[in-house]
């Protein structure tokens, strides 16, 4: 089995009901990164994403899956900006109208009627009200500063090599990919928009952009890679597996 | 065919595990002479040390004895450790998970390219106060500490424990569950629900306000756990 977990651009966030998207950018099941890695591996796929998930969200929810996962499997997981926590909220259909993915993937049940749920800190908050917060806390830097990025890039990193450990000890291949999370300030928006070929119109992967990630996540796959971002292949990758970037 | 001296009990969680009070190992390196600043250590003094439940239970069943439990600590901090330790666990092996109250969180220091527990030790009151535990409270905060981490929990995470403890003990679970599929018996104990029921080092020792297990109260764990997990 090849498992897919992470962010939105792990997960399945363009079969959202638009259909005049559909028309126009997305790209059919065929064409998408996931399956084309299923198909060279001769895998079936499982797709865990969450859109708008934090890595707490992440690795909860390949704890949940942990006892599923077997010898021979692949294991790649999409790690997402370190500015996004857990929050609590009352609201449950404020986050994208994902009620019912968030409940039934982060709980292994529904939590009962009126039961606030945990979800991720920028599903609700846009930038002003987080600012707000910060300056409330006198902690004007608080998702800026680099140390305090830094800090949870530490914590992300330590959490993903327990997963690396436990899997390679298990035999199954795991990579995470994040193209920037946790090497700097780039994060997959950032690198998408190195090229608009790459992005679609809702600012996930266009079929270009799906190609491009298949191509770099077979090569991590090929060289036993646990992680590879974007300052990784730019500075080591090979010729063939460089993005095209904006002119 | 491994034998079972071969095998080890981990302990994960919080100071119901570290054994707060009568054992110090849990302060890590040079434990024997930081444990003397604590106040508790103070009233309550040494010859303890082996009463607590983990290492009655680790010598019950013959098996090594591995204690990653600190005082103080949250439960993210519990999974991670947890979750660190899954390569070296294997088959025969035992673990032990104590979840533990919600309102503490590893929080990034704002001056500090840290991580640091906030080290709140229980729910959050009605009123929105809570109770800080002074002693544990790493000195990092400075001394607004309390409005600060206070401020962080209402304004950034939200002021409810219960959907917290929730999401973490699930996780907790889930990951305990794993372990029982692949032959390593692993119990997940909730300090929140549980703790309460035993003897605390305050009835032991009257004049000491302390509430974690006294040396009969970890004997009542000891028992409770051979009875109730194994």
């Amino acid at each position: 089995m090849l498992w897919i977990f992470g962010d939105s651009f792990a997960g399945n966030y363009c079969l959202l009901e638009d259909q005049s998207r559909q028309e126009k950018e997305f790209p059919y099941l065929e064409y998408t990164w996931q399956y084309l890695l299923a198909e060279k591996y001769k895998h079936d796929f499982k797709l865990k994403g969450l859109g708008g998930a934090c890595n707490q969200d992440t690795f909860k929810v390949i704890t949940k899956y942990l006892h599923q996962i077997v010898p021979g499997d692949i294991v790649i997981t999409i790690l997402t900006s370190p500015n996004r926590q857990l929050e609590v909220t009352e609201e449950k259909y404020t986050f994208s109208g994902l009620k019912r993915e968030y409940t039934s993937i982060l709980y292994n049940d529904d939590p009962p009627e009126g039961h606030p749920i945990i979800t991720s800190h920028l599903g609700n908050h846009n930038v002003d009200e987080e600012a707000k917060a910060c300056r409330i806390l006198r902690m004007d830097k608080y998702n800026t500063s680099s140390k305090v990025s830094g800090a949870w890039l530490h914590w992300t990193m330590d959490y993903w090599q327990s997963f690396v450990n436990h899997f390679n000890n298990i035999g199954v291949q795991s990579i995470a990919s994040g193209f920037g999370a946790l090497s700097g300030d780039i994060h997959y928006e950032d690198w998408m928009t190195l090229d608009e070929r790459y992005s679609c119109d809702c600012k996930h992967f266009s079929r270009e952009g799906h190609k491009y990630n298949f191509v770099i996540l077979d090569y991590a796959i090929q060289n036993n890679l646990n992680y590879i971002d974007l300052k990784y292949i730019l500075e080591k990758g090979p010729e063939y597996i460089q993005p095209s970037l904006k002119k | 065919m491994s034998k079972v001296e071969d095998n080890t009990f981990w302990f994960f969680g919080c100071s119901m595990t570290s054994g707060h009070g009568l054992n110090w190992e849990w302060m890590g390196d040079n434990y024997q002479e930081r444990k003397k600043n604590n106040e508790l250590w103070k009233k309550v003094g040494d010859g303890y040390e082996d009463t607590i439940f983990p290492k009655l239970l680790s010598q019950h069943f013959g098996m090594q004895y591995k204690n990653y439990a600190v005082s103080g600590q949250s439960n993210q901090t519990i999974l991670v450790q947890l979750s660190n330790c899954l390569h070296l666990m294997k088959e025969g092996d035992k673990v032990w998970v104590n979840s533990t109250w919600p309102m503490r969180f590893p929080i990034p220091h704002p001056e500090a390219d840290l991580l640091v527990e906030t080290m709140v030790p229980m729910w959050m009151n009605d009123d929105g106060s809570l109770d800080f535990q002074d002693e544990l409270i790493p000195s990092i905060w400075g001394e607004d500490r309390n409005e600060v981490i206070k401020l962080y929990i209402q304004s950034v995470i939200g002021a409810n424990s219960q959907p917290l403890l929730r999401v973490y003990k699930t996780a907790l679970y889930d990951i305990t569950l794993h372990l029982n599929n692949i032959g390593i018996k692993s119990f997940l104990w909730d300090a929140t629900e549980r703790a309460h029921h035993y003897e605390g080092i305050k009835h032991w020792k009257p004049g000491i306000e302390d509430a974690h297990p006294s040396p009969n109260g970890h004997k009542n764990i000891f028992n409770d756990v051979l009875k109730e997990f194994i």
